[in-house]
């Protein structure tokens, strides 16, 4: 794999150690980079693919990543079997909680979709098994990403209770982990806060035996494997945290949460799955905490070629801080490497002005090896925001 | 030493790495050299599948000692109870496994019992010879 540091070696050879020795060997000889791959699915008795600078290819034996995807190696069962055993540190076993809710989390943080025959037991998921399908998701710690989102979420020295809403795949978990972290350690605009995690899925901290892997700050405490309402209880009562952060919220038991931590002064950082704060305001529980102007901030994400496209920030009456016109349903993906100029923005709030830092934003993007993608991968109307000079 | 393991694997969730190397420490012998040996195979991480791993741990430590083929056959075959892709599978493996280490264990003992009696007979008759010869 083309590595560049040292941690990203570190990262890298972690990450191979999670497949077979055939994929691994494959994988190797394949030169691509680590810090590009986001995922990679193993399907029993078909190509093995990768999804790499958001792009889907094969891997053929010789480790040649090909758009042609009948020329891909076709992943066997012993392929997959061992690959099993790899991720599980060979106890799957051990995983058996994890895997009812059809993923397991391993070092480092990645996360490892299964899927194959559902066992059930009285109208629940007792335990899958003959599992034929893998979907390893690459966990992409990246530092910064939050930088210029940042800003929009401090008010008078604290931070604005914040929903991240994003479709699947988009970043959201990473932008929350990479605002975690500097909200903890503290910038120059905010003083570090005491935060408190629930990570029920360890997609977070990807934590190992429970220490972190990923870097949360100084200030931050993790409960992890815990589901998120109890554990947002849980962690008022013992660590007093100054902000709670929880990802992919949902159930109405979440909400009540919420709303009992919001109400004992905490602030919060949380995610949802979702396309805009309309669609966020139509679903049964979270419509109520949109309609009860609990969040102070929206960050929208769009999807795109891309992971980490912000898309807009809004306040908590709707406003937006910061974003584009773009078709709220991410049709209009050519923008994505678009600068959203704040100045340019109709409906930007005055607000802004004074939390937002002093000049142009700059593009929001999370990757941080945004700058190594393909700048043509974008198709039609793609255009290279550092060629306007405006960067 | 396969029960001690069930429970630390099955009912304590011990990763299996961390099972092997407390079952090293407690055993001795050709058995702790066996834990150890299919531990830092794991360790080394290489990619295999764990059968490869305990199968060799099995013939290096094992090999050249005093069990029988059929024996050997029997503890290199008991991978399937410490790594099962199939959860649900790997739990009767363990209760498969140790029936059928119970029952080489029986017939062990059985074939010592025999070899022993065997072995006074013969005792028995070479030493009635040898008074025989003498007088």
């Amino acid at each position: 794999m083309g590595m560049q540091s040292e941690v990203e070696m570190d990262e890298a050879e972690q990450f191979l150690q999670l497949f077979s020795a055939d994929v691994r060997r494959m994988l190797l000889k394949s030169g691509l980079h680590a810090g590009r791959l986001q995922e990679v699915r193993m399907r029993a008795g078909q190509p093995l693919l990768l999804l790499y600078d958001g792009q889907e290819y094969g891997l053929t034996r010789d480790g040649r990543m090909t758009h042609r995807i009948e020329e891909s190696f076709r992943v066997t069962k012993k392929e997959l079997n061992e690959t099993l055993e790899c991720v599980s540190g060979y106890s799957l076993y051990a995983f058996e909680e994890e895997m009812k809710q059809g993923y397991i989390t391993v070092q480092g943080g990645h996360r490892v979709g299964l899927a194959g025959k559902v066992v059930m037991d009285g109208g629940r998921i007792q335990c899958i098994r003959h599992i034929s399908f893998l979907n390893v998701r690459l966990s992409h710690q990246i530092c910064g990403c939050a930088d210029d989102v940042l800003p929009y979420l401090i008010r008078d020295g604290a931070v604005a209770d914040t929903l991240i809403i994003s479709p699947p795949r988009c970043g959201k978990t990473t932008l929350l982990r990479d605002l975690i972290r500097q909200i903890s350690n503290g910038t120059k605009m905010l003083s570090g806060k005491t935060v408190g995690v629930v990570d029920e899925r360890s997609e977070l901290g990807g934590s190992y035996q429970g220490i972190p892997q990923n870097d949360l700050g100084m200030r931050t405490d993790v409960l992890d494997c815990c589901p998120k309402s109890e554990g947002m209880l849980l962690l008022l009562r013992s660590m007093a945290p100054q902000v709670i952060a929880v990802d992919e919220i949902g159930d109405a038991r979440d909400g009540e949460a919420i709303e009992s931590a919001i109400h004992c002064g905490c602030r919060l950082l949380a995610t949802v799955h979702g396309n805009s704060v309309e669609d966020i305001r139509a679903r049964p529980f979270l419509g109520n905490l949109v309609k009860n102007h609990v969040f102070e901030r929206y960050i929208v994400l769009a999807r795109g070629l891309r992971a980490g496209i912000v898309r807009e920030i809004c306040d908590g009456d709707g406003r937006r801080l910061y974003g584009s016109d773009m078709d709220t349903h991410g049709g209009n993906c050519a923008g994505i490497f678009r600068k959203h100029d704040l100045g340019n923005q109709p409906g930007r709030a005055d607000e802004a002005q004074m939390d937002a830092p002093a000049g142009n934003v700059r593009d929001a993007a999370l990757s941080g090896a945004g700058n190594d993608l393909p700048q043509n991968t974008a198709g039609g109307g793609t255009w290279d925001g550092r060629a306007d000079g405006t960067w | 030493m396969l029960r001690y393991l069930e429970q630390e694997m099955i009912c304590h969730r011990t990763p299996l790495e961390e099972a092997l190397g407390m079952a090293e420490r407690m055993g001795h012998g050709e058995i702790s050299q066996m834990m150890h040996l299919a531990t830092r195979g794991m360790r080394e991480r290489n990619g295999g599948a764990f059968r490869e791993i305990w199968q060799e741990a099995v013939r290096k430590a094992l090999g050249s000692g005093v069990l029988e083929q059929q024996e050997l056959e029997v503890i290199a075959e008991s991978w399937m109870s410490f790594c099962n892709p199939d959860v649900v599978l790997q739990k009767t493996m363990f209760d498969q496994q140790i029936a059928r280490m119970e029952l080489q264990k029986q017939n062990a003992q059985q074939q010592y019992l025999e070899k022993a009696g065997l072995y006074r007979r013969l005792g028995a008759i070479g030493g009635a010879f040898l008074i025989i010869l003498l007088l």
